[in-house]
């Protein structure tokens, strides 16, 4: 089990060593979504987390995750969530359970870009290293 | 007429049981029959229309197994991708992965919410990218939509298409694109065909539309098109059966099997021939027990008709019919027999008359014979004696007469006017004896006299000369036209006859008064002698009676002029003699004509005369 978390974790380490260069990401949502920039982390957290489920203008909330192997979505964990991995997927298992719709799953950035262009009220990250076209650009995650 | 009919009788009774027999017999199997081959035909519709319907069922059983899944398939999260453009290629493994899972037919389209094409279930590489959504697949009312018979715009194939809208998982009013599944129209087809039946798959929307049939060239064969068979659900020519309209997704098909009336009443051939033997099984019978029946009926008819026919061939009244029964027929074979022992019963006593007038008839005849054969003895007896009278009265009276003349000469010469008175008298006598005795020469049973030719002419001749002679004066009155003519008779009796006419006529006749005779051919065979004065004639009613012996017509006058009255009964028995015949009758304006008819031919004297005698017996 060691191992196998060891060799994943030194994989995505690999994978995300060009993308890593840039150091953070970017908190972007969907043109027709309107707030006051920047947006707080705790408030992009209690969107996560689905405490907050819609925009200021009653727009529904459609957050976007990376799949649960992605060095982005671990940072994001970390630094926006403030929770592991196993700890948010059992919190979303519960939720989905209660009848939340846990946050959808993208697995590339360029998915997660085009996602957020064509998704009115959706809102997820990419790396800062990515351009963000056609994108509002919320906060930004050092 | 029994007989005439006897023979058909049997044969009438039978031809009318079979009549009877063949007309109900025929009618029960028609009706049988009709029954069975509406039963048969109904059954088979009812089987058509299960069959349809299960072939319906099992259509839309496809369909919605289809519809259930893709609808299953849209609500995967992975369809979230299509928000993002597929990007990742998730949704096209996802499509890939289902239809090798599910092993379709078809194919798995997903397109996005502007109608682009983002990914589908066959080769990447085989599939255009740059592709939208055809607008039918898009009119999406229901959820699923069902979109038959469409052209693949992928594969250029015949397909069926599913559609489902796809609706975001985070957001079940956004919707993100469009699921299609496509399923091939060649796998629908298989399941029509039938092993018996031919069927079609129709839609009806509109109007009735064919979708497919089996097989192909159905629609040709049929003779309505297919709006009005499905309308009518009947026809002769075909046993039709019908899926009943259902709700759901193939809504608007129909489903439609036929089946030829030929083939499905195939089975009535058979019985159809089992109701033929069975009609001749029965016919044999039926036709044995009416024979066996007619010929009972009918054989105390043919019992009666034999007797009668034996009765009128042969007379013989002992025949009896045999009674065998006590119906009307045996009560009629009664009253024949009855009636022939009353036949036979009447005819013997009716020829037990016959015979019994037969002897009685024979007893009469003898009788008769015996009573003429003693008249005949006592008439020639008679006859015998007038000729024996007249024979013995001859002699005295010539010695009378020879006494007279010596008497006369010593007698009293004052006294002579009494003896010549006397000598007169004895003439008389005399000349009546004669004649008597010639009448009863001529009556008798005595020989026929000899025939020679006479010259008739010559014997008239010489009598009119003797008549001449006797009395003078009458010479100029007689008149005498002849020919020469010569008949086969007796010349002495033939004389006598015409001799006594003659004197007849000059004795009946005063001086002047003419008197004719004549002699002529009457005919071929005939000669006839007449002699006519013009004298004061004979009554009418004398005629008849002028050749019977010693009649007279006027008493006093034949007294006068002497004469006995016999001298026309001999020139009548004369002239039988010879075969001839003597009439009388009255001259015009007055007179008589005595005609003498003999015949020239040569017949035998003896047989006329025979013949003469039985006729005049005959008649007395």
């Amino acid at each position: 089990m060691r191992t196998r978390f060891l060799a994943i974790a030194s994989l995505a380490v690999l994978l995300l060593a060009g993308s890593a260069k840039a150091e953070g990401l970017l908190i972007i949502a969907n043109p027709s979504v309107k707030v006051a920039v920047p947006v707080s982390l705790s408030q992009v957290a209690a969107v996560y987390l689905l405490r907050v489920t819609a925009w200021a203008d009653g727009r529904h909330i459609v957050p976007v995750n990376r799949e649960a192997t992605s060095a982005a979505r671990e940072k994001f964990n970390a630094a926006v969530l403030q929770e592991d991995g196993a700890t948010l997927a059992a919190y979303w298992n519960e939720m989905h359970f209660l009848g939340k719709e846990p946050p959808v799953v993208q697995e590339s950035e360029r998915a997660m870009l085009a996602f957020i262009q064509n998704v009115p009220g959706s809102i997820g990250y990419i790396s800062a290293s990515i351009a963000p076209v056609n994108v509002e650009v919320l906060a930004h995650v050092p | 007429m029994i007989k005439i009919f006897a023979p058909s009788i049997p044969r009438r009774i039978l031809a009318a049981l079979l009549t009877i027999y063949l007309l109900t017999y025929s009618t029960t199997a028609i009706v049988v029959y009709s029954g069975v081959r509406e039963s048969i035909l109904e059954s088979d519709a009812a089987a058509l229309n299960r069959l349809a319907d299960l072939k319906y069922q099992q259509l839309a059983d496809l369909i919605g197994a289809l519809a259930r899944d893709l609808t299953a398939w849209s609500e995967l999260e992975v369809m979230n991708d299509l928000a993002s453009g597929d990007v990742d290629k998730r949704v096209t493994l996802t499509l890939e992965a289902l239809n090798r899972l599910y092993g379709l037919p078809g194919n798995i389209y997903a397109f996005d919410a502007s109608g682009k094409l983002l990914a589908s279930s066959r080769d990447a590489q085989k599939s255009p990218l740059e592709l939208t959504i055809p607008t039918a697949w898009q009119d999406l009312r229901a959820m699923p939509a069902f979109v038959d018979q469409y052209k693949d715009p992928v594969t250029g194939d015949k397909v069926v298409v599913l559609s489902i809208p796809v609706f975001a998982s985070f957001d079940h009013s956004y919707r993100i694109g469009t699921l299609a599944l496509t399923y091939p129209w060649s796998s629908i087809d298989n399941l029509l065909v039938t092993a018996d039946n031919e069927s079609a798959l129709l839609e009806d929307k509109s109007g009735i539309r064919l979708l497919s049939a089996d097989p192909a060239d159905l629609t040709e064969q049929l003779p309505l098109s297919w709006a009005e068979l499905f309308a009518q659900g009947k026809d002769d020519a075909f046993v039709i059966g019908r899926s009943a309209p259902r709700e759901g997704l193939i809504q608007n098909w129909r489903f439609i099997m036929l089946h030829s009336s030929g083939a499905a009443t195939r089975p009535l051939r058979w019985i159809a021939f089992e109701l033929l033997l069975l009609g001749l099984s029965l016919g044999v019978p039926i036709v044995l027990f009416g024979r066996w029946l007619s010929h009972r009926l009918t054989a105390p008819i043919a019992d009666l008709t034999r007797v009668v026919s034996e009765i009128a061939d042969t007379d013989k009244l002992d025949a009896r019919v045999p009674v065998t029964s006590s119906d009307e027929l045996g009560s009629l074979a009664r009253s024949f027999n009855r009636m022939t022992d009353n036949l036979e019963r009447t005819t013997q006593e009716r020829e037990r008359f016959v015979g019994e007038l037969a002897a009685l008839n024979q007893t009469l005849e003898a009788r008769i014979a015996e009573r003429t054969a003693e008249l005949e003895a006592a008439m020639r007896a008679q006859r015998r004696l007038i000729g024996d009278i007249s024979h013995e009265i001859k002699s005295p009276l010539a010695r009378l007469s020879m006494a007279l003349g010596l008497a006369s000469r010593s007698a009293d010469p004052d006294r002579p006017r009494q003896f010549a008175r006397i000598e007169r008298e004895i003439e008389n006598i005399s000349a009546l004896a004669s004649e008597l005795l010639t009448l009863a020469r001529l009556d008798g049973t005595a020989a026929p006299p000899e025939f020679a030719p006479v010259p008739l002419h010559r014997l008239i001749k010489q009598v009119i000369e003797d008549a001449v002679y006797e009395a003078p004066p009458r010479a100029r009155d007689i008149a005498f036209r002849s020919t020469a003519i010569t008949v086969p008779g007796n010349a002495d009796l033939l004389k006598r006859a015409i001799e006594n006419v003659m004197r007849n006529a000059i004795f009946y006749t005063s001086e002047g008064t003419p008197i004719t005779v004549s002699l002529s051919r009457k005919g071929s065979n005939v000669v006839s002698a007449e002699v006519a004065d013009c004298g004061p004639g004979v009554p009418e009613a004398a005629l008849k009676h002028l050749f019977e012996p010693f009649y007279r017509v006027d008493t006093a006058r034949a007294r006068q002029t002497g004469g006995a009255g016999v001298g026309l009964a001999i020139c009548q028995r004369v002239v039988q003699l010879h075969g001839g015949a003597v009439h009388a009758r009255n001259n015009d304006p007055h007179g008589l004509i005595v005609t003498i008819d003999l015949p020239i031919g040569a017949s035998s004297p003896g047989r006329s005369r025979n013949k003469a005698m039985t006729h005049e017996r005959g008649l007395h």
